[in-house]
């Protein structure tokens, strides 16, 4: 079955991963994410952290290869999307979706 | 003659002003904006503490040779950080010849520790001998990653964990307390090792929340293979790969003891994270004129070794401290949108630009 394409960004960090999407828009609701979630921000900066060490994926609105959001995902071996643009707006709290780091694709699941 | 004419000549100044703006405009590196814009502390800092930074040198010279003066610094990478405060210079009440040697004196520093390239130019940043290197690994324990595949992701977010909180206490200034170093080849190149020191974990008089952190300094040693790394001198590992995915075998030190099993090891993952709610907390009622004062107070801490040489007090004066409290002149503010300008042009007439408006703020 044809898998429906959500957004599409920049490849940051290789690999495919399933799960739910967690929009975070700030620091304070950072308790929303549970453990493997996947972490939607418009961005990423050292505040997120708590959010990114339990992320099995990252996607973002905005970045390059070389954003905080990027980099953490490469350290720490977890598919990133950077750069979708409207993540934050496309995407829904618990969302099932497939995030393709190798290709720079969210899947609908 | 004016002076302007003679840094054509000077190649050092051009080499560290170079480096800054080369850095400055990777066009994939977007400049950080928390908590604040890159370029906004450093009016905050280049009016007292370049000049503290300076004279604190010009006295220790007196006193102890520059080997010694380097190693107060502690690392190179921290040395590598004053010179990103050179698009403030021209805030600074040094004279020309002042600001000069202070470069130069930063650059000789970093020499102290890298041996082969001030710069990292060829991405490797060497600081230890092979001497080194085997001493510690033997000193270590060493734990396989095939035999417990999971430890590589675990290594990954310990990482992520620490690199962020050394960007969250030194406020945007990372490598002020962490040295990446290496890649150092080993078994006959087909491996190399890269190293990790994060120290000064726990700067009290700053931050009094880091107290409750588990280590003052933690050292981790990673053996990798199949994957391309490389450092720059400002403390960025340079990678487009999963690291985790290449990771062999890793050693860690936490304040220069080995950890020796898997559970210590996800032990220290939880203190980091633990470690991050407290920061969160600290901070969550920050205004900018809050983070500008642990800058400019963290800059001021690193000198404390060097102020403890001299019986000096480390602390900033009142006067840096009320400065802290108030907003940047608008003549910094027309400044940064001239910077900005000339930034934003990504040819190489925009790089020479921008070469020449740091050179007239060193010279001004």
């Amino acid at each position: 079955m044809k898998k429906e394409i959500i957004l599409k960004g920049i490849a940051a960090s290789p690999g495919i991963v399933k799960g739910k999407a967690k929009i975070i828009l700030g620091p304070k609701q950072l308790g929303k994410m549970d453990d493997e979630n996947i972490l939607v921000v418009p961005y990423t900066s050292p505040d997120y952290t708590p959010a990114i060490l339990k992320a099995s994926a990252i996607v973002t609105d905005i970045g390059g290869k070389l954003s905080h959001a990027a980099i953490v995902s490469r350290e720490s071996g977890i598919p990133c999307v950077v750069s979708t643009g409207e993540a934050t707006k496309k995407l829904k709290d618990n969302e099932e979706i497939i995030v393709n780091g190798t290709k720079g694709i969210v899947y609908k699941q | 003659m004016e002076q302007k004419e003679s840094y054509i000549n000077n190649n050092d100044i051009q080499r560290a002003v170079s480096y800054y703006v080369t850095f400055i405009r990777r066009p994939d590196l977007p400049p950080p904006t928390w908590p604040a814009f890159i370029e906004e502390p450093k009016w905050y800092l280049c009016k007292y503490f370049l000049r503290n930074l300076y004279e604190t040198i010009i006295k220790l010279r007196k006193v102890v040779n520059d080997d010694k003066i380097a190693e107060l610094f502690r690392a190179p990478s921290r040395i590598g950080q004053y010179l990103f405060l050179l698009s403030g210079f021209g805030f600074s009440d040094l004279t020309a010849q002042e600001k000069i040697e202070l470069i130069k004196s930063l650059l000789k520093y970093m020499g102290y520790y890298r041996k082969r390239d001030v710069f990292c130019t060829d991405r490797q940043n060497m600081i230890w001998n092979f001497k080194k290197v085997n001493e510690m690994l033997d000193r270590g324990k060493i734990f396989e990653i095939k035999e417990n595949p999971k430890l590589a992701r675990t290594i990954g977010r310990i990482n992520v964990a620490l690199w962020m909180y050394c960007q969250f206490i030194n406020v945007m200034y990372h490598a002020m307390t962490h040295e990446f170093h290496g890649p150092y080849s080993i078994d006959k190149g087909e491996e190399f090792l890269l190293i990790r020191e994060y120290y000064e974990l726990r700067p009290t008089p700053v931050w009094s929340f880091t107290s409750d952190f588990l280590a003052d300094k933690i050292t981790i040693l990673e053996i990798y293979k199949n994957i391309k790394i490389g450092i720059d001198p400002s403390g960025h590992i340079e990678h487009f790969d999963s690291l985790p995915a290449h990771l062999l075998r890793v050693s860690i030190f936490v304040n220069d003891s080995p950890v020796n099993s898997f559970s210590d090891i996800k032990n220290l993952l939880e203190n980091c994270s633990i470690i991050f709610n407290k920061a969160n907390d600290f901070t969550r009622n920050f205004n900018k004129y809050d983070w500008m004062k642990k800058i400019v107070k963290m800059h001021y801490y690193f000198l404390k070794p060097h102020k403890d040489v001299l019986g000096e007090n480390w602390e900033p004066p009142k006067a840096q401290i009320l400065l802290c409290e108030k907003e940047p002149t608008q003549e910094y503010y027309d400044f940064l949108d001239k910077f900005g300008s000339v930034f934003m042009d990504s040819t190489e007439k925009g790089f020479q630009g921008l070469e020449k408006l740091v050179m007239d703020l060193i010279y001004k």
